[in-house]
């Protein structure tokens, strides 16, 4: 059998001479063979006898489940003819170290017989899992209320329960050299684009690296242009999500290991749509998204803009608010960008110390930041109520964006454009838009452009982005090509 | 014959995605620029009131002058550009009038960029220097070049709602309109509107950009009615801009005023925001920027193709440093560029009127010479 | 060479963010809100300036200052040598001009800065003062609120009830140039310790001052440049339904609000004489009658209006056309349909004016008689 150069590191590794386990059978032998792999102390043997012949029992007995172990213990102890029956149905023969390796690591045992050139695997394992819960990041009010957990085949069932259907099929790739984790990749044959399939497939098989924990880390290597401030990925927790991207033709990229799932390709307006805007009717989700939009424009623009207007055009303001924005400004000692920059960086200061402390003591320091520490600074001149004002907003509407990911790499774009915004007024303003609007044209998801609805301009999918349409008419092509 | 695929094959366009969508605005985007903030000054100055019917004549003709671009573009519908010329005129003259068009276009994208610095400068900005403007510019400048037509194509596309709103938002000088200043509608005969259309149809300059991107277009054979509904969409721009700018404006005062049309958008207030030029002025500079970017990308296209070097970001850079080193060497001011543009207006139209004539000729000795071959 | 790149690239770098020098923040400027221009006893033309200061710690809420000089720009950095701010014109509400300006024939030449500069704000309100101006910036009125706030909102509602006519300064430039029209723009005086809309203020083709429209001639006077804003309400003495002559409540007061006003004017031209018809067309709501409104009554009192009505307007164009002022515009008309004829007299248009044929008609539409009869 030809190993890959991989392979063979690992066998010279173990000082094993051949990559099969003792052709005669010899049980001492193997058992040393299997010991030299596993040095570690949950790896448990059992001397057992079959039929009058000695054999051994090796698994790791932390990975084990131990009922079904001793069930099988019990049935092969007895002393009957249909043992060999019971044993060639019910385990897989191998004699390659290699495989012995992986399926003891996956929690299965393996007997070895006196005499016998291969070893007979079983499958016991029973590796942690964990209930199923709630999403815990991508709430919704009345989306369903199940979230993917970290084991892949649990997740995989969840899906197939969303989609029941003969064309969901499962593509596996493995990834990682030291430490195999399997990447599932899910399509709906007939839905997905061939050419997307196989760019997924052959960007993966690029990943070089001993072990890939999380399917944001596999994301991230897969992505084309890490130093862009937008992101290229879509993670979700949601079963829901993902069935439904599904049914649209794209691919979900399941990792074992990870409770998140990976969403390909992807477009600008998929980080601003939730489940809920779907089981809303078209007015209020319609409402919803537009606010979106408008917080999206708010997170990224209002300090900067607030910086240009009181900085360079102040006769842009009407005449009563620059009077009462002149009276806050006048006792604040600092400049307009060193404050704003202050208050910026005290508000991600508070969110992120919000996130580690438990639940109680997290509002309270919202509270005591939010309230105290901004009225306090107020009033000791340090900043203006006006600036209070802007930063609350911009991080009210950071907040409104639905993906985490999106959110965060807004609030990030933010600082580059006040810096802009101090240093030319309007024009740096419209100068950094236009750096940003031009990257983001130039970013393609497997060669679908990233701008989708706004650049090339596509009619249809107009009647989702900004508002939403009922759905009768949204997806009027589905009833049109099942009526067919 | 292995030398004739090897320059096939580099001459041959693959990759043509532009929408048919973007390619009407395209057209659009490149003839609209700076020239429409002074047009309604420089119309009445030269014919009156009544001039603005001379915009659809210029409309006219800069549409007949497309389709014909579009015509003969269609003999040879992959090729690039220099391998278009080539094709008609033979290898010497093709690469002579490609590199005349390759310094026209650079000429042109300067001038327009440094125009815009000016305005900046005049309106926005007074204090700044003007390497630091442009500085700025360049930065999105050199994304969309070394971008590609492709990238400038959706640019360009993702712009237009900026269009939209400004002219939108000029309805709201109206409340001050006075229809009597237009009226009566020929003032002082046909005459004064004749003289005034080489005028207008120089402001239909960018035209000529449909024999350099032809070959990236996705859907080719509706390029014709893309030409016309792209000058459509330029007529009533320029027609609906002058039109407002001469009802607001006495017939005495709009020979006054520089830029009438960032004029006149200075008065509108709202009662949360005043002083709507700066905002829409500013705004406005991202419509401008089409113009220059689709100027020097289509200049350095050419000299890319014509010297066969590919488009390093180095080289960019390097003419960028030219383009800063030129402004220390002739300070622009606004005389000095409105004389540029005029030699620059003169010289596009020599070269749209003129290279059809040459392709004329050009095809025409050809299939001479190759039924001279046959016999 | 990737080096040489990031060297080039941070070059770039720097110069970008060298920044722009013209950066004022806002409590750093002193906004100038209302100037004014007046000429002194000694001929000398003095620039005054008020504006509002930022600061808790002041008693006073705006700041005076006033210099001599001829150049408005120059004023500016006069100003700069005494405000504690940087003086900016970008949010300016009134320019006041004095009476003695009207005086000299080229004042208009000191506006030029207003039209040249961009940062100026076209929309400031032009107002003439009747007496000097020293007075009117020494005057602190305990009931009202500061100076340069206390003018605009002045103005502003008494354009909002038609009593004045707000012309602003964009307004007032095409009034200069163009030349079918004479400049006006509404006029204050000081009553003691305030300020009052006197009326609007005439001036001739060669901006000198002409004469002071009255409120009630304002009030003709929007309704015949069909420019109405926000709510006409007129009062007429109608001497027909006077009851008694000796009691000082003497019956004969109508009021009506004026809901709209469609101006339909035709035009004639017959052997170089103009002749224009103006049909005025007004819906009205009654205020006030001197009788009880029924549906019968409200005829004769409608009559009664109309031709009061068509009497004084005719009377206000007459005496425009004596004066040889066009407040109105009929020059505009006139050059609306015969330009030709129009090229050959554009620079006399008052002469032909004074000879044109003006007559005014007037219609009224009797919408609501309001509650009781």
């Amino acid at each position: 059998m030809n190993y890959s150069n991989e392979q063979k590191k690992r066998l010279r590794k173990y000082n094993l001479r051949s990559s099969v386990i003792h052709t005669e059978g010899n049980l001492i032998e193997n058992l040393n063979i299997i010991q030299k792999i596993f040095p570690t102390s949950d790896l448990v043997t059992k001397d057992l006898i079959i039929r009058d012949k000695q054999a051994v029992i090796c698994y790791l007995s932390s990975i084990v489940d131990e009922q079904k172990l001793a069930q099988f213990i019990n049935t092969i102890s007895t002393n009957t003819e249909e043992i060999e029956l019971f044993i060639t149905n019910n385990t897989v023969r191998t004699n390659q170290i290699l495989e012995i390796e992986t399926t003891i690591l996956d929690g299965k045992s393996i007997l070895l017989v006196e005499g016998d050139s291969v070893a007979f695997v079983y499958s016991t394992g029973k590796l942690p899992q964990r209930a199923y819960t709630p999403p815990s990041i991508d709430n919704s009010l009345r989306g369903s209320k199940i979230s993917f957990v970290e084991t892949d085949q649990a997740n995989i069932a969840l899906l197939r329960r969303f989609i029941k259907s003969r064309d969901f099929q499962i593509k596996q790739v493995e990834i990682g050299n030291e430490n195999k984790s399997i990447v599932s990749i899910a399509y709906i044959d007939g839905l997905v684009d061939e050419d997307l399939l196989s760019g997924v497939e052959q960007s993966i098989s690029k990943i070089k690296l001993d072990s890939v924990i999380n399917a944001n880390h596999l994301a991230q290597l897969i992505e084309r242009n890490p130093f862009s401030p937008f992101p290229q990925y879509f993670t979700t927790e949601r079963p829901d999500v993902a069935a439904t991207t599904l049914l649209e033709g794209k691919v979900v990229l399941i990792v074992d290991r990870s409770s998140e799932v990976i969403i390909l390709p992807i477009n600008f307006a998929i980080f601003f749509k939730t489940i809920d805007d779907y089981s809303a009717r078209a007015m209020v989700a319609s409402f919803n998204r537009i606010l979106r939009v408008v917080a999206f424009f708010l997170t990224i623009f209002l300090p900067g803009i607030y910086i240009a207007i009181i900085s360079f055009n102040y006769e842009i303001v009407p005449l009563k608010l620059l009077l009462s924005i002149g009276e806050s400004r006048a006792k604040v000692p600092f400049d307009p960008l060193f404050e704003a920059i202050v208050m910026e960086i005290t508000l991600e200061m508070l969110r992120e110390a919000a996130i580690r402390l438990p639940a109680p003591i997290s509002t309270t320091v919202g509270i005591v930041g939010g309230i105290v520490i901004g009225q306090a600074a107020v009033q000791a001149g340090i900043v203006s109520n006006i600036m209070v004002i802007v930063v609350a907003l911009t991080a009210i509407s950071s907040f409104i964006i639905p993906n985490y990911e999106m959110a965060s790499s807004l609030r990030v774009i933010r600082f580059p454009i006040m810096i802009m915004a101090s240093l030319f007024g309007l024009i740096g303003l419209i100068v950094s838009t236009m750096i940003l609007m031009i990257h983001g044209l130039s970013l393609s998801s497997y060669n679908k452009p990233y701008t989708l609805p706004f650049s090339p301009i596509n009619r249809d999918a107009f009647k989702d982005t900004i508002i939403r349409v009922p759905l009768k008419y949204l997806w009027k092509k589905q009833n049109k090509r099942n009526e067919e | 014959m292995k030398n004739d695929v090897r320059r096939d094959s580099f001459m041959i366009i693959t990759k043509s995605k532009i929408t048919q969508f973007q390619f009407i605005l395209m057209i659009f985007g490149i003839q609209v620029g700076i020239g429409m903030l002074s047009l309604p000054r420089e119309l009445a100055q030269k014919g009156g009131t009544s001039s603005w019917i001379a915009i659809l004549f210029g409309g006219i003709i800069s549409t007949l002058i497309g389709i014909v671009f579009v015509k003969f573009r269609e003999k040879a519908p992959n090729l690039n550009y220099i391998g278009f010329f080539t094709f008609y005129l033979g290898k010497i003259i093709g690469s002579i009038v490609v590199l005349f068009q390759a310094m026209y276009f650079l000429y042109g994208g300067y001038l327009a960029l440094v125009r815009a610095t000016l305005y900046i400068q005049s309106y926005i900005l007074q204090e700044t220097k003007t390497y630091i403007l442009l500085v700025l510019f360049l930065f999105p400048t050199y994304q969309l070049i070394s971008g590609g037509v492709h990238l400038i194509a959706k640019y360009i596309e993702a712009i237009f709602p900026i269009a939209f709103f400004t002219l939108f938002m000029l309805l709201f000088t109206l409340k001050d309109a006075d229809i009597n200043f237009i009226l009566p509608i020929i003032k002082e005969g046909w005459m004064p509107i004749f003289k005034t259309i080489p005028l207008t149809t120089t402001s239909f300059l960018g035209i000529e950009l449909i024999l350099v991107y032809y070959p990236y277009l996705k859907s080719k054979e509706k390029a014709v009615k893309g030409v016309i509904i792209g000058n459509a969409l330029t007529t009533f721009t320029y027609v609906f801009v002058t039109i407002i700018c001469f009802v607001i404006y006495s017939p005495y005062e709009i020979k006054m005023t520089f830029e009438p049309v960032i004029d006149i958008l200075s008065v509108i207030e709202f009662q949360y925001v005043e002083r709507l030029d700066f905002i829409l002025f500013s705004l406005f500079l991202m419509i401008i920027s089409k113009t220059w970017v689709t100027f020097i990308w289509a200049g350095m296209n050419g000299l890319s193709e014509l010297f066969k070097f590919r488009l390093l970001p180095i080289i960019i850079i390097f003419l960028f440093i030219i383009i800063i080193i030129l402004t220390f060497i002739q300070v622009p001011t606004f005389t000095n560029t409105t004389n540029h543009l005029h030699v620059l207006m003169i010289s596009g139209l020599y070269i749209t009127i003129g290279i059809p004539i040459l392709l004329l000729v050009g095809g025409l000795i050809k299939n001479r010479l190759s039924k001279v071959k046959i016999n | 060479m990737k080096y040489f790149q990031v060297c080039l690239l941070s070059i770039f770098l720097v110069i970008g963010v060298s920044g722009c020098r013209g950066k004022v923040n806002i409590e750093d400027v002193t906004l100038s809100m209302i100037l004014g221009i007046d000429v002194n006893d000694q001929n000398k033309v003095e620039v005054f300036m008020a504006s509002p200061v930022f600061s808790g710690e002041t008693k006073e809420k705006t700041e005076h200052f006033n210099v001599q000089t001829l150049s408005i720009k120059e004023s500016r950095n006069y100003f700069d040598t005494r405000a504690s701010g940087v003086t900016g014109g970008g949010k300016i509400q009134a320019i006041l001009i004095g009476s003695k300006v009207l005086e000299h024939k080229n004042w208009f030449s000191i506006m030029d800065m207003f039209f040249r500069d961009p940062k100026f704000r076209l929309n400031a309100d032009l107002i003439f003062v009747d007496g000097p101006l020293a007075d009117v910036f020494n005057l602190k009125p305990k009931d009202k609120p500061e100076l340069p706030i206390y003018i605009p909102q002045l103005i502003q509602t008494a354009d909002f009830r038609n009593v004045a006519f707000r012309t602003s300064i964009r307004q007032f430039h095409q009034l200069y140039y163009e030349k079918g029209i004479t400049p006006f723009a509404p006029e204050l005086a000081i009553h003691g310790e305030h300020l009052v809309v006197n009326g609007t203020t005439l001036l001739t083709k060669n901006n000198l001052y002409n004469r002071t429209l009255s409120m009630n001639e304002t009030q003709l006077l929007k309704i015949l440049k069909d420019h109405l804003e926000g709510q006409l309400v007129i009062a007429l003495k109608l001497k027909k339904f006077k009851k008694d002559v000796d009691d000082v409540f003497t019956d004969e007061e109508t009021s009506f609000y004026i809901k709209d006003v469609k101006r339909k004017i035709d035009k004639k031209y017959t052997n170089g004489h103009y002749s224009f018809n103006v049909n005025l067309t007004m819906p009205i709501m009654f205020t006030e009658s001197p009788i009880g409104l029924t549906n019968s009554s409200e005829a004769i009192l409608k009559k009664a209006i109309e031709k009061k009505l068509q009497k004084e307007l005719n009377n206000l164009i007459q005496s425009f056309q004596k004066d040889k002022v066009d407040p109105v515009g009929f020059g505009i008309l006139a050059h609306s349909f015969q330009y030709a004829d129009w090229e050959k007299i554009e620079n006399h248009w008052l002469d032909t004016y004074q000879k044109s044929n003006i007559k005014v008609k007037v219609k009224i539409i009797v919408i609501d008689k309001g509650i009781t009869m």
